[in-house]
C-alpha cells in the first residue's frame, strides 16, 4: 500500500513540476549563450549571464528564464532564443552551415550580442565579414536607441575594463535600420556582469555594465 | 384683323330706291282696284325684294381702303441679367436704362406706323412678359437667349425678335447655335447692343483651382488666374482665405496672370479656400474680385496604436512590420520598467496612467496590455475604434478590462497545440479578408502554445489549430474587435522552418488584420448632403438626407427635420419630405438669396426615438457669372443675329430695326350677297305668288 501512495505522490509531484515548468517555459523567454567553434572559450564568464538575467527580471517587465541556454550556431534550436550572447578571448569560427543558420536567425529577427573579453576581436571580424559580406560593422552614434532605450548612456558604452586604451566602441551590423548584431569592444561588459568577487570591479562599473546589458535586452525585444 | 363691314355706306342705297318704287307702282297698276289693300301689300313685297336684291348686288365703291393684313409681329426682348446693371455709355446710366430707352423709341415708332403694340419680354435665365417696361430691374444671375427663343417658339411666335442687351450669354451656347435656333423657328434676330464704357478698369479673379481632395496635415496647392485692366501700375494685393480666415497674402502681377499659392489642409472635412482682391476705386465691378474652391480633407493614413505590456519578440517584430507599412501611421507604446512606466518608442512618458489621444486612432493592437491602459479604449470601440487583444508576458492579456468586448474569453491557462497546422474559416468578414489578402495559413506554423479560451455566442472563430481557437472576431457597436490567443506569431519569422512563404504569410496576416481593424466604419445612421458645395445668389439648394438603421438598412417613414442657418434664411426648422423612389431618403429645398456660409443641421426621429443627426455645409457666392467678364460682347450678338438672317445695328439707326414687312392694301373685291339676303328675297317672291293664287286663283 505504501508503494502505491508513494507512486501517486511521485506522479503528482512530477505533474506539478511539469505544469510549473510548462508555465515557466511558455511565458518566460529564454536567452542563450552561443557555443561556437574554433577553440575559443565560449563558456567564459559563467556568472555574467545569470546576473544579467536577474537584473533584467528585476528592473523591467521582461521575464527571462533564470538559466540561460547553450546553443550551437548551426542548431535549429537557435531560433528558440530571441537573444543570444557571445563572449570569449580567443578563436571563433563558423562553418558555412553555421553561418547560413546564423544568417537566417539574424535576418529573421534574432539578436546577437558579442562582447570582446579581450583577444576576440582579431578572430571575430573576419568571421563577421564572412557572415555578412555585404555589410560592415558600423560604430553606432551615442544617440542610437541602444544607448537610450532604458537607461541613458549619453557617452555610449561604459568602460568596465581597460583592454586597448582609449574609449570603448559599440559596433553594429544592421538590417533595415535594426541592429541585429551588437559588438562591444574595449570594455568587457561580461566581466562587469559577473559576480562581484570574480573581478572585484567597483559597484559603479558593475552597475554600468548591468545597465548596458539591460539596454541590450530591452533593445532586442523592442526593435 | 379689323372686321369687314358688310353693310354698304348710305350712298349705295339711292340707286336701288327708285327702282323699288317703280316696281311697286307697276304692281299696283296690274292689280284690280277693288282689292286696294291687297294690291298695296303685294306692291310692298315686290318693292322690298327689289330693294334687298339691289343692295346685296351693289358693287362697293368705298374710297377708304379696307386693310386685310397688318404689319408683321415684332417681339422686343430685353436682357435683364446682372451685367445690364453695369454702367452704360452715357454717364449715370446703366446698360439696362439705355436698353429701355431704345425700347421706348422702338415702341413709339411701331405705334406711329399703325402697328399693334409689340410684345415685350424680359429675359435672363428665365423669360417673362413685361407689362410695364419702365419698372424693369436687373435680376438674373445669368443670360440664356436660346431658352428665351425656345419659349417664344413654343408659343407660336414668329417673325422678328429685337434683342436689346449687352451680348453676354452665360448659358454656354454659341452665337451660331442661337441664330440657327431662331431661324429654325421662323424668327429673325435683330440686335441692339448696349456696349457700356469703352475704357474698362477692372480687376477680376477668373478662377481658383486646387486639388479636389488632400490628406489631413498636407499642403494644399492652389492656382489662381487674375485679370487686371486699368490698374497695370501694380501694387495690388490678393488674400487667400480658408473658411473665411486669412491664410496668406500675395502680390498680384501688374498685368495680372497666374498666382501659385500654398495653404494648410485643415482638419478632416470640407474647407473653402477663396482668393480675393480688394475692390479698387473706379473699378467696373467688384463682384468678380474673388473666386473660391472647395477642397475635401480626408483622414490621413489609418492610425494604429501598438501597445505592449512588456518588451517581447512579438512586440518587436510586429512593430517593425507595422512601421514598415506605408499605408499606416503607427504609434508604439510599451511598458518597460518594473514599476509599469510607459514608453513611447524610446521615450519615457511621465506618469501616464492610461493611453491618451485615442480619439485620433483608428485601431489599437494590445499585446499583453495592463487593463488600466485600455480603460479609455472600451467606450471608443463602440464608437468605431478597432481593437485587437493578444496575451503577453507582461499582463493578464485577455483578462483585461476589455475582456467584456472580446469574442474569445479566457477559460484556462496556456496549452500546447501539438503543432497541428492552423485552419482558416473564411466564411466571416475577417476570415474573408485574410483569405483575400493571400495569408496562406497553411504556410504558417501553429504556435506552440495558445491561451485556452471559449468563443462568445455570435463571435467568429477565424483561425483555429489543434482544436483551439487562435483568432476570434466580431463587431461591438461600430467597432471591430479581434482576439488572438497567442503571442508567438513572430515565430512565423523566427523559426527553423521560417522561409519566404512564412515571412510573406506573416506580413499578409498582420496586414489583413490591421486593414480589417482600421476599415472605414459602417455608414452613419443619418447622412446629409447638399447637391453642391458652392452656390450663387438666386440658386436653390437641394438637401438629401439618408436615414438607415444600425445595419445600414434604409428607414422609411422617419421624421426628418432640417434647420438651416445662413444669411437671410429662415430660423425655424423645416420638414424634409420623402424622396420618391428611394427608400430612406428625404429632401428639402431652400432658396439662397444672400451670399455667405450656409449650414443645415438634420435630425431624424422615428416614433419619438432619435435615429441620428447630421450636418451639411455650403458656400453661397455673389452671382458672378455675369460679371466675370463685365465688358459687353457685341460680336456675339452680331453673330447670333446674322446666323438667323438678321443683323446688329447701331443705336442711331433705330428706325432701321423696324421690320421690312410691307403694308398690304387689299384690293377691292366683290361683295357677294349674304345668303340670308338672298333667302329673304326668295321668300318675298314666294309670298307674292302664294297670295296671288289665293286671292285671285
Amino acid at each position: 500500500m505504501r508503494w502505491r501512495g508513494a507512486l501517486w505522490a511521485g506522479l503528482m509531484l512530477v505533474g506539478l513540476a511539469a505544469g510549473v515548468a510548462r508555465g515557466q517555459g511558455d511565458e518566460a523567454l529564454v536567452v542563450a549563450r552561443l557555443k561556437y567553434g574554433g577553440g575559443g572559450d565560449w563558456y567564459a564568464n559563467p556568472t555574467g549571464l545569470p546576473n544579467l538575467i536577474r537584473a533584467v527580471n528585476s528592473r523591467t517587465k521582461i521575464r527571462l528564464a533564470p538559466t540561460p541556454a547553450v546553443v550551437e550556431p548551426g542548431s535549429p534550436r537557435l531560433f528558440d532564443y530571441p537573444v543570444v550572447f557571445i563572449t570569449g578571448h580567443g578563436n571563433i569560427a563558423f562553418t558555412p552551415a553555421e553561418r547560413a543558420n546564423l544568417r537566417r536567425y539574424l535576418l529573421g529577427g534574432g539578436f546577437l550580442h558579442i562582447d570582446d573579453n579581450y583577444g576576440l576581436d582579431e578572430f571575430l571580424r573576419p568571421e563577421l565579414r564572412k557572415l555578412f559580406p555585404d555589410r560592415r560593422l558600423t560604430e553606432l552614434p551615442f544617440s542610437h536607441p541602444v544607448y537610450h532605450c532604458f537607461y541613458p548612456f549619453a557617452r555610449g558604452l561604459p568602460k568596465v575594463h581597460e583592454h586597448h586604451g582609449g574609449p570603448p566602441h559599440g559596433y553594429g551590423l544592421l538590417d533595415k535600420g535594426r541592429v541585429m548584431v551588437f559588438y562591444s569592444y574595449n570594455t568587457d561588459l561580461n566581466d562587469g556582469w559577473e559576480d562581484e568577487e570574480v573581478h572585484k570591479d567597483s559597484p559603479t562599473a558593475r552597475e554600468s555594465a548591468l545597465r548596458m546589458g539591460v539596454n541590450l535586452v530591452v533593445y532586442a525585444l523592442t526593435h | 384683323m379689323a372686321p369687314v363691314a358688310w353693310w354698304p355706306p348710305p350712298a349705295a342705297l339711292w340707286p336701288a330706291v327708285p327702282v323699288a318704287a317703280l316696281v311697286a307702282w307697276l304692281t299696283l297698276r296690274g292689280t284690280p282696284r277693288a282689292d286696294g289693300r291687297r294690291a298695296w301689300l303685294l306692291a310692298v313685297l315686290r318693292g322690298l325684294s327689289v330693294l334687298l336684291l339691289a343692295t346685296g348686288l351693289a358693287l362697293p365703291h368705298s374710297p377708304a381702303p379696307i386693310p386685310s393684313q397688318t404689319l408683321p409681329e415684332v417681339t422686343l426682348a430685353v436682357d435683364t441679367s446682372l451685367s445690364m446693371s453695369l454702367p452704360g455709355k452715357q454717364a449715370g446710366r446703366t446698360r439696362l436704362s439705355e436698353a429701355l430707352q431704345a425700347l421706348q423709341g422702338l415702341s413709339g415708332e411701331l405705334r406711329a406706323r399703325g402697328a399693334e403694340a409689340p410684345r415685350v419680354l424680359a429675359f435672363d435665365e428665365s423669360t417673362r412678359p413685361v407689362a410695364e417696361a419702365g419698372a424693369l430691374q436687373t435680376r438674373g444671375a445669368g443670360t440664356d437667349l436660346s431658352a428665351c427663343l425656345e419659349g417664344l417658339a413654343a408659343q407660336g411666335v414668329r417673325g422678328d425678335v429685337v434683342v436689346l442687351g449687352d451680348g453676354q450669354d452665360t448659358s454656354g451656347a454659341g452665337a451660331q447655335q442661337v441664330g440657327a435656333l431662331a431661324a429654325a423657328h421662323g424668327m429673325r434676330l435683330l440686335g441692339l447692343c448696349t456696349e457700356g464704357l469703352s475704357e474698362l478698369k477692372d480687376v477680376a479673379v477668373d478662377g481658383l483651382s486646387g486639388p479636389r481632395r488632400v490628406r489631413a496635415g498636407s499642403t494644399v496647392n492652389l492656382v489662381a488666374q487674375v485679370r487686371v485692366r486699368g490698374f497695370e501700375g501694380g501694387g495690388l494685393k490678393a488674400e487667400l482665405l480658408r473658411d473665411g480666415q486669412i491664410e496668406a497674402r500675395a502680390a498680384v502681377p501688374g498685368k495680372g496672370g497666374t498666382l501659385a499659392l500654398k495653404a494648410r489642409a485643415g482638419g478632416v472635412g470640407q474647407h473653402r479656400y477663396a482668393l480675393r482682391v480688394a475692390p479698387q476705386t473706379g473699378e467696373l465691378s467688384a463682384a468678380n474680385n474673388a473666386a473660391a474652391v472647395t477642397v475635401e480633407v480626408i483622414p490621413d493614413k489609418p492610425r494604429v496604436l501598438l501597445v505592449a505590456g512588456a518588451p517581447s519578440p512579438e512586440y518587436a517584430r510586429l512593430k517593425a512590420l507595422l512601421l514598415d507599412d506605408p499605408g499606416l501611421r503607427v504609434s508604439c507604446y510599451v511598458v518597460k520598467g518594473a514599476s509599469g512606466q510607459l514608453w513611447r518608442d524610446d521615450t519615457k512618458l511621465e506618469a501616464v496612467q492610461s493611453l491618451t489621444g485615442l480619439e485620433q486612432m483608428n485601431a489599437i493592437i494590445a499585446l499583453g496590455t495592463p487593463a488600466a491602459l485600455l480603460e479609455g479604449a472600451t467606450e471608443r470601440v463602440r464608437g468605431g475604434l478597432g481593437l485587437l487583444v493578444a496575451p503577453g508576458p507582461g499582463a493578464a492579456g485577455l483578462g483585461s478590462a476589455a475582456a467584456a468586448l472580446l469574442p474569445l474569453r479566457p477559460s484556462g491557462q496556456r496549452v500546447a497545440t501539438g503543432g497541428v497546422p492552423p485552419r482558416l474559416n473564411a466564411g466571416g468578414a475577417l476570415g474573408k479578408a485574410l483569405a483575400e489578402a493571400g495569408a496562406r495559413v497553411a504556410d504558417l506554423a501553429t504556435p506552440r502554445t495558445v491561451l485556452q479560451t471559449r468563443a462568445v455566442a455570435g463571435a467568429e472563430t477565424v483561425l483555429s489549430g489543434g482544436g483551439r481557437a487562435l483568432l476570434g472576431a466580431w463587431t461591438v457597436g461600430r467597432g471591430r474587435v479581434a482576439a488572438l490567443t497567442t503571442d508567438e506569431t513572430y515565430r512565423w519569422l523566427l523559426s527553423a522552418q521560417a522561409d519566404a512563404r512564412s515571412r510573406q504569410g506573416y506580413a499578409r496576416f498582420w496586414g489583413a488584420l490591421a486593414g480589417w481593424l482600421t476599415a472605414p466604419q459602417p455608414t452613419a445612421p443619418v447622412t446629409a448632403q447638399l447637391d453642391r458645395d458652392t452656390y450663387e445668389t438666386g440658386d436653390t439648394a437641394r438637401l438629401v438626407v439618408q436615414v438607415s438603421d444600425g445595419q445600414g438598412r434604409p428607414v422609411p417613414g422617419a421624421s426628418v427635420e432640417a434647420r438651416w442657418s445662413g444669411p437671410a434664411l429662415p430660423t425655424e426648422p423645416g420638414r424634409c419630405t420623402p424622396l420618391d423612389g428611394t427608400a430612406g431618403a428625404y429632401q428639402a429645398l431652400m432658396a439662397l438669396e444672400r451670399a455667405g456660409e450656409v449650414k443645415v443641421a438634420v435630425t431624424a426621429r422615428q416614433g419619438g426615438r432619435l435615429l441620428g443627426k447630421a450636418e451639411a455645409r455650403a458656400q453661397v457666392l455673389e452671382a458672378t457669372r455675369e460679371l466675370r467678364q463685365p465688358e459687353a460682347n457685341p460680336a456675339w450678338l452680331a453673330a447670333a443675329c446674322e446666323a438667323s438672317g438678321g443683323k446688329l445695328l447701331k443705336e442711331a439707326k433705330v428706325a432701321q430695326l423696324l421690320p421690312e414687312g410691307k403694308e398690304e392694301i387689299p384690293a377691292q373685291h366683290h361683295r357677294a350677297p349674304e345668303p340670308w339676303v338672298l333667302g329673304l328675297v326668295v321668300g318675298l317672291w314666294a309670298a307674292d305668288w302664294w297670295l296671288r293664287r289665293r286671292w285671285w286663283g
